[in-house]
């Protein structure tokens, strides 16, 4: 304390601590001061701007566009959603509220059996409190409700008095869209979706067709996390997003789908890709990915598009596209016959290895047993020193630069080594297949050129953008069609030949024997491991087109990792039946394919004979959407019966006032034959009418019943 | 040596104001649609919920401070001055940025400001240089050194880009006022902003003419001898040509020298109307919050704007909205002559302390606290520019909670032991 000695300081001292007193008093009444003047002088005017709904312009979200199939089924669609919410102050604008408190116990007993989440007297204490404190809306629950659950809960007490007026009764429901598919899991992964901020499929590759445009309106801030749009308040009204229309064909999706599901079954592969292509068009009538999941009671699922996301060795299948540049190139013949030797071979210090010594093979053979080895002999004669050549060849085949599909991926460009970059025998073992990398569409994309009289076609997933019944985007203008066919054609048929020879008599046998007939190759790759050097895991692939003499559809199947084969059956055992129970149900569908097979039914329908009575009605419609000629009836029943290869058609009246013969008809028709005449049908089984207990054209009482069998 | 006993009256009032805080805390952030209950633990993801870990942490640390010896804080003052000075000097490279200050630590999921506890270290330091018998504040020599040590770390801190935080070491001033810093010098501050808070609502022109006359008048009214004293005229013309300057330098300071965000705060505050959806939306939210509360205000949880989002940053720097729409004028009124009451007893309590250490510390957080407290409250009523300046021990975060609850309990556990300091 030595500088503060002198008496003079000390009180300067004590007249500073004052000062500070001082201070601080003198803003405690300033800050009092002003405050007072903000809570009881302005405080009316702040009150009442307190009072005002708080209004805010913000952008309102345009309905989202629809994804239809080529059929025009909804695929994915933006269903509207209600949220529950009340006006408390309509119940205070009745004098003594009498409908209020007549019904506020009845109406918060049902919202509590309807959203189960809290007790009546929760909902009615919530409300209640809403109402004194004149809160202009409540939410009741956050819950999405759809347009049935709407309909139930504006019956419930309170909300139906006053004839359901809102105005009257409070009830508010706010819109939400949300995306809805009405074939769930169909082609989800196809299809996309935006959740969060993940986008995929075609949701994400067209979302600013899909979008539309956002418009701007007057909204009101209701709650904490609600604003409500004030009605006929919007300053620019939004524009809907375009409607796509995509070549999917739903009945073939079901097939590819149903047909995976089936081989995964047998051969639980770390996943299946099958891709349905329309050989002249292009279009993608099937997209399916089928990924194991523990989510899904099948165990698999889509979750991932690995037919344009994720590349692969492709395996023997790749040697089509070698033997299409080999004999571009000199004009190799089917029956030239090559010396392949055994089952074993070094090229350029590696050894390669083919399924079974060949000996001196065709080099058709050599492509039906799928040689690796008269392979890269044929190509090391070929291409040896001119590998650039080669190079120029898959380029020309589409098979170097990305193809440029509707949903973009970083995998869509090939893995193929430029020629300058290649070491050894690069060449030899791309030509097989492996050291490069490819998406199961691109690999389609080539094998449909050789369906396509050697034309390729860029695949084309999404026709149109419309709007209205409007073609706003034509998508078919800007796909992509080669002018002039990738080989000539004599090359060209000398590939399907060989293809419909891997069917007939090589590697693919086991699914020969079809009325339509399959053109197809098989291929099997040895999955590289993540260091290097190869696994005994297999990526496993089909390709191929039906019918082989007049192609419509081009398929690609592939498995990856299947379990239980072997390097030579895998192929064979695993893709190959997938493939063929795809292109045989497609071919039982598609009536325009059998229409051009002059009456000849596949097997799997001609089995029985067939006998069927329809309503004149129903014949018209069938027999024209069939391309069938017409047969006029007179307005009778029809009796229609196939017998091996013979329809007849028959018309049959049943005289008035007796039984009608109602065997073979459905049930529908049945009853309606029936009843009409005043019987009483019983039936039993499902299916056509087998059996019928009274006896057709004998007299009936009214009234008396007539018991049907169906089978 | 035992510990002493800690000033009651105090400890209880941070208690309050810490559980009323807290209180406003969760009545700012509640949502009727979906109350949280605190043994929820998604409640712990809101300010409320954070809060309360801060509280409970800060409860360790008034542990930590009380069971340190009081010496340390004496002979540790440089070191702990120095740490915070490399933690300055180390945020804008090691910093992350949060609500576009880059001024923060991240450690593990924790966020630290180190300029908020910068004000602590500083005033340790200070105190303690302040504390050898040599230093005479009325000498120039002694008080260039004192400036420095105020300077530096708030030099730093607008290098950071937290002009509000700095803003806050002008209450040292308070504390060198104490200690024998000449009158004139805080003197002199308050007539220059003063100067220029008129400057900036008057026309500059008018000014010049208000002085004129009172100088003449002065000049006039002055006993006859002094008349004649040709210095007198002189200082008095100096003064006037002074405030001349001052007043047609504030179109350059405000036009020039303060930054856009800087100068958009100043001219909200003349002009409520400006940038309506901005600052301006912003005070007048605050003011309709405070307003709307009417004497009693709307009750706990009721408040409507605050409820609804209408005032950002309603738990931290805008907390005191909270206060006045569900309190009312009575809950402003107690708040405030609490906040008056424990400054009061603070500086009561630092004027008896022995060591001037001691005493000077504790002015030193008289006034860092003032001076939150003055800001905040004026900036949610419009009386001073909007700068991020928390409420002590109201407002929601972790590190404005911390330092205060260090700054204060450091000077409570040394008043707890002002009778082993004179024994030195």
């Amino acid at each position: 304390m030595a500088n503060l000695g002198s008496k003079g300081i000390k009180a300067e001292i004590n007249n500073r601590f004052r000062v500070f007193i001082l201070l601080i008093t003198l803003f405690f009444f300033l800050l009092m001061f002003f405050l007072f003047k903000i809570i009881f002088i302005q405080g009316e005017e702040y009150r009442k701007e307190a009072a005002n709904t708080y209004i805010k312009e913000r952008s309102i979200v345009a309905t989202r566009g629809n994804i239809y199939s080529s059929d025009g089924s909804l695929l994915v669609t933006s269903l509207p959603k209600y949220k529950l919410g009340i006006d408390p102050t309509v119940y205070n604008r009745e004098p003594g509220s009498t409908i209020y408190n007549k019904n506020i116990d009845a109406l918060a007993a049902a919202l509590s059996d309807f959203y189960k989440d809290k007790s009546p007297e929760e909902y009615k204490n919530k409300i209640d409190l809403a109402r004194k404190n004149k809160k202009k809306y409540l939410l009741i629950n956050n819950r999405l409700l759809d347009f049935q659950e709407r309909k139930r809960i504006l019956k419930f007490p309170l909300f139906r008095e006053r004839k359901g007026d809102a105005t009257k009764t409070g009830v508010v429901f706010d819109k939400v869209n949300v995306r809805y598919a009405p074939f769930g899991q169909m082609a989800y992964r196809t299809i996309g979706y935006l959740k969060d901020k993940k986008a995929v499929g075609l949701e994400a590759a067209f979302d600013k067709e899909l979008r539309g445009i956002a418009g701007v309106g007057l909204f009101e801030k209701m709650d904490k996390n609600t604003w409500r749009p004030i009605e006929n308040n919007e300053e620019t009204v939004p524009t809907p997003g375009y409607d796509l229309h995509t070549t999917i064909d739903i009945n073939i999706q079901d097939i590819v789908e149903t047909a995976l599901k089936n081989g995964l079954t047998n051969f639980k592969g770390n996943y299946a890709v099958g891709i349905v292509m329309e050989t002249a068009t292009g279009e993608i009538k099937a997209l399916s990915n089928m990924s194991k999941s523990t989510l899904s009671a099948s165990g698999y699922m889509e979750t991932q598009n690995h037919a344009i996301d994720t590349r692969n060795d492709p395996g023997s299948v790749f040697k089509l596209p070698s033997m299409m540049a080999m004999m571009e190139e000199d004009g190799l013949e089917l029956n030239e016959m090559i010396n392949v030797g055994g089952d074993r071979c070094m090229f350029f210090g590696r050894w390669m290895s083919d399924s079974h010594a060949m000996g001196t093979a065709s080099v058709e053979k050599i492509i039906e047993s799928s040689s690796n080895i008269g392979t890269m002999k044929l190509m090391q004669r070929t291409f040896g020193g001119k590998g650039a050549k080669y190079y120029d060849y898959l380029k020309k085949f589409h098979l170097i630069d990305p193809i440029g599909f509707q949903i973009k991926s970083a995998n869509e460009k090939p893995v193929f080594i430029h020629p300058s970059k290649w070491h050894g025998g690069y060449m030899l073992w791309a030509a097989v297949g492996y050291s490069t990398s490819y998406t199961p569409l691109s690999i389609i994309s080539f094998y449909n050129a050789i369906a396509n009289k050697g034309y390729w076609v860029q695949p084309l997933i999404v026709k149109y953008a419309k709007r209205g019944g409007e073609i706003m985007i034509d998508y078919t203008k800007s796909q992509q069609r080669d002018s002039s066919p990738l080989c000539s054609s004599k090359t060209l048929g000398k590939l399907q030949t060989m293809l419909e020879g891997v069917v007939t008599q090589g590697t693919a046998t086991n699914i020969k024997g079809s009325v339509y007939g399959i053109a197809g190759k098989s291929g099997t790759a040895q999955k590289v491991a993540a260091g290097g050097g190869y696994t005994n895991k297999y990526y496993v692939t089909f390709v191929g087109y039906f019918p082989a003499k007049n192609p419509k559809y081009t398929v690609l199947v592939t498995m990856d990792s299947p379990e239980g084969g072997t390097k030579e059956t895998n192929s064979r055992q695993v893709t190959a039946p997938v493939f063929k129970e795809i292109s045989d149900n497609i071919y039982a569908q598609d009536m325009k394919l059998q229409k051009k097979l002059s009456g000849i039914l596949p097997d799997s329908v001609n089995n029985n004979k067939l006998s069927h009575t329809l309503h004149p009605v129903d014949q018209d419609i069938l027999y024209s959407s069939l391309g069938l000629p017409k047969f006029d009836s007179d307005g009778k029943w029809v009796k229609f019966s196939l017998d091996k290869k013979m329809a007849i058609n028959q018309a049959i009246s049943n005289p008035a006032k007796t039984v009608p013969a109602v065997i073979g008809m459905n049930l529908r028709d049945a009853i309606f034959a029936l009843e009409n005449r005043g019987l009483k049908v019983r039936a039993h089984g499902k299916g056509v009418v087998i059996s019928q207990t009274l006896v057709a054209g004998s007299p009936y009482q009214k009234g008396a019943q007539i018991d049907l069998q169906l089978n | 040596m035992k510990n002493g006993k800690l000033d009651w009256l105090a400890v209880s009032l941070y208690f309050l104001f810490v559980v009323m805080g807290w209180m406003n805390i969760y009545s700012a952030v509640y949502n009727p649609e979906a109350p949280l209950w605190i043994f929820d633990p998604l409640f712990y993801e809101t300010n409320a919920g954070k809060q309360l870990i801060w509280l409970g942490t800060s409860m360790v640390l008034i542990i930590f401070i009380l069971a340190i010896d009081f010496r340390f804080f004496e002979s540790f003052a440089p070191l702990i001055y120095g740490a915070f000075i490399l933690l300055l000097i180390a945020v804008p490279f090691l910093g992350v940025t949060i609500n576009g200050s880059h001024s923060w630590f991240k450690i593990g999921g924790i966020t630290i400001q180190p300029a908020e506890f910068a004000k602590t270290a500083t005033a340790l330091l200070l105190a303690k240089y302040l504390n050898d018998p040599q230093v005479n504040l009325t000498k120039f020599k002694f008080q260039y050194t004192s400036a420095g040590i105020i300077a530096l770390p708030m030099l730093l801190i607008i290098a950071s880009n937290e002009t509000g935080s700095a803003l806050v070491f002008a209450s040292f001033l308070i504390l060198l006022y104490r200690e024998g810093l000449p009158g004139r010098y805080p003197g002199l501050l308050l007539s220059v902003i003063t100067i220029l808070v008129l400057a900036l609502m008057v026309k500059p022109l008018n000014i010049f003419i208000v002085l004129l006359v009172v100088a003449i008048i002065i000049a006039l009214s002055l006993p006859i001898y002094l008349q004649r004293m040709y210095q007198t005229y002189l200082k008095l013309a100096m003064g006037i040509a002074c405030i001349m300057a001052i007043t047609s330098t504030v179109d350059f300071l405000v036009n020039n020298v303060l930054k856009e965000h800087q100068r958009n705060r100043i001219k909200v505050l003349l002009d409520p109307e400006f940038d309506p959806r901005g600052l301006g939306y912003q005070l007048t939210q605050s003011k309709i919050a405070i307003g709307s509360g009417g004497f009693f205000g709307k009750g706990y949880l009721q408040g409507t704007q605050t409820k609804f989002d209408f005032v950002p940053e309603q738990s931290t720097d805008f907390i005191f909205c909270t206060i006045g729409e569900e309190q009312g004028f009575f809950g402003v009124l107690v708040v405030i002559g609490l906040f008056v009451l424990f400054l009061w007893r603070l500086m009561y309590l630092a004027d008896q302390q022995r060591s001037r250490f001691a005493r000077a510390y504790g002015y030193g957080v008289v006034g860092i606290i003032f001076f939150h407290f003055l800001v905040n409250i004026g900036m949610t009523i419009g009386l001073m520019p909007i700068m991020g300046i928390p409420l002590p021990f109201f407002s929601y975060g972790g590190s404005s909670l911390w330092s205060f609850t260090i700054l204060l309990f450091i000077f409570l556990k040394l008043d707890a032991h002002r009778s082993d300091m004179l024994s030195r």
